[in-house]
């Protein structure tokens, strides 16, 4: 009877541990909720990598995929990758988590057998995507030797300079193994393609909107009294601050010799200008794009501007820092 | 009874000792994280969620604004992470009120400058796990100024260092490190919580706003948990 209970005890431990185990994994049973669909998501990952390779298996979605990429999510993990589905089974995503056993989707040499490498894997991923739209592709190569990877975007396009907003960005390693992979959806609807051909504002007339934003947005960063004080406190000491070059230096005198604060929006010689449109939201903008704007500081800034292609209103602008 | 007591005893021993084996892996130490509010500046960007992240690991976090270059790099040496929120030109960031930057290299024509050459030798911030540089271009390289994430990680010796080749925009950009904390919070190494949070951020904003040119110095597999 008494070595029943230690059987029991130590049973009852090696369960817990089991247990911690299983849920450190985040694996449960793909028969809990849509089964189907998780079968299914299953299916799709493994016929999207090599039939030797671990087992698909449905997993507990992070809660940080969840905010980023869609609350209702299918997450299947294979090998050292998350594969992301959407309700509709989808792919919108497939993250390298870990280094162990990464996937090659193609022999790269240059960065265009890297798009061409991409092109194919991304067809392979979402066959709809290239069935009506034509894409235009942005690639960038980054990184030295065995850290070298590219980053290619494929954006389906209606026409030249007008997008979707349908997109898939890839990043792949030098080497051919996938780093990430991503689609972003927009609304095609036919409200909005009708919306699409109809007469909008001008590639000039958009410009000009932007160079008006960005006028009263130069004019709030120069303000001084509009920056927010800080909520931390500034670090500081005791020390009398020498510079580099071992002379002291007077605080009280740190902005003396600076110039007034400026961005010169107004030198627009110097500016290099991108414009296209695409669909966001479910309405057609114009994206103008402005990089290359000095200030009275070390740093150059770009601004990109986005522009309801309809009304002219202006949407967001953001800024480089 | 007293068999009964032992193995209640050996269970309840057993399991002290896996609370201290998980307590132990807890983080310990000091990280700095710095922001600027002056006339154009970033703003907070992600370092709130920065410090949240570092403080749930462990760390005594300790989050500054608008600090002078000089202060800045002063005690960089005592830090297990480090990061700065700034706007930034190739090869150094920019400090307290726009007037003061820090790069990798010293450069003797310019007074406002503080350099990591002149404060540290060689392996002074060994004890340092990760540095993020979080302006732009703040992983080029520039003839004069240096290279901050290779200075940091192949002469300074902290494990890992990540900034950027190009100029990054906001949101995407305070976005990617709140995220890219995020990941390395819940215990990736900073390779994969940059895949992570690049992704995340494209997917947010369909677009990357250049933080795809984040790059990695020194140990990409170091984890800060």
């Amino acid at each position: 009877m008494k070595k029943k209970n230690i059987f029991a005890v130590c049973l009852a431990f090696f369960s817990l541990i089991l247990a911690m185990g299983v849920c450190r994994n985040n694996v449960i049973a793909a028969n809990v909720t849509g089964a189907d669909k998780e079968e299914k998501a299953i299916s799709i990952v493994e016929s999207l990598t090599d039939s030797y390779s671990r087992s698909a298996a449905v997993i507990v979605p992070n809660s940080l995929y969840k905010e980023a990429f869609a609350e209702e999510l299918i997450a299947v993990g294979k090998d050292s990758y998350v594969y992301l589905f959407t309700e509709e089974l989808n792919v919108k995503a497939i993250l390298l988590t870990d280094e162990a056993n990464q996937q090659v989707i193609g022999e790269i040499t240059s960065e265009d057998t890297a798009i061409t490498a991409v092109k194919e894997y991304a067809n392979k991923v979402m066959p709809d995507f290239f069935e009506v739209y034509d894409c235009d592709v942005l690639s960038s190569a980054y990184g030295e030797g065995n850290a070298a990877f590219y980053s290619i975007e494929l954006w389906q396009k209606i026409s030249d300079s007008f997008y979707t907003g349908n997109k898939i960005a890839v990043i792949v390693n030098a080497d051919g193994t996938l780093q990430s992979f991503v689609s972003v959806n927009s609304d095609l609807s036919d409200a909005v393609m009708t919306y699409a051909n109809e007469d909008s504002l001008s590639e000039e007339a958009a410009i000009g909107v932007a160079y008006d934003a960005l006028t009263d947005t130069v004019e709030q960063l120069e303000k001084e009294v509009n920056v927010s004080y800080a909520v931390s406190p500034e670090k500081t000491g005791t020390d009398i601050i020498i510079s580099d070059f071992g002379e002291e230096v007077d605080l009280t005198n740190l902005n003396a010799e600076l110039p007034k604060y400026e961005i010169m929006i107004e030198n627009t010689a110097d500016h290099e200008v991108v414009t296209y449109r695409e669909i966001k939201d479910g309405s057609i903008c114009w994206v103008v794009k402005i990089s290359n704007v000095e200030t009275s500081r070390v740093w150059d800034m770009g601004f990109e501007v986005t522009v309801d292609a309809q009304s002219g209103n202006v949407l967001s602008v953001s800024n480089t820092r | 009874m007293k068999r009964k007591a032992k193995i209640i005893s050996l269970v309840l021993a057993i399991s002290l000792l896996l609370g201290i084996a998980t307590t132990a892996y807890a983080a310990s130490g000091t990280c700095e994280v710095f922001y600027f509010t002056y006339q154009g500046s970033v703003g907070e960007g992600g370092s709130a969620t920065i410090q949240s992240c570092l403080s749930n690991l462990g760390y005594t976090a300790n989050r500054y604004a608008d600090t002078h270059a000089y202060y800045v790099r002063r005690t960089m040496n005592s830090d297990k992470v480090f990061a700065i929120v700034s706007h930034g030109a190739p090869g150094r960031v920019v400090c307290k009120d726009g007037a003061t930057t820090m790069s990798a290299s010293a450069v003797s024509s310019d007074s406002s400058n503080y350099s990591l050459a002149a404060w540290f030798g060689s392996n002074d911030l060994k004890g340092m796990k990760f540095a993020y540089y979080g302006a732009c271009n703040s992983a080029t390289t520039d003839s004069t100024y240096g290279n901050l994430i290779t200075y940091t990680t192949d002469t300074l010796g902290a494990s890992s260092a990540l900034g950027f080749t190009k100029t990054v925009s906001d949101p995407q950009t305070a976005y990617y490190e709140a995220q890219l904390f995020g990941y390395l919070q819940s215990g990736n190494s900073v390779s994969s919580a940059n895949v992570l949070a690049r992704a995340a951020t494209y997917s947010k904003y369909k677009s990357y706003g250049n933080v795809d040119s984040a790059l990695i110095s020194g140990d990409s597999t170091t984890k800060i948990n």
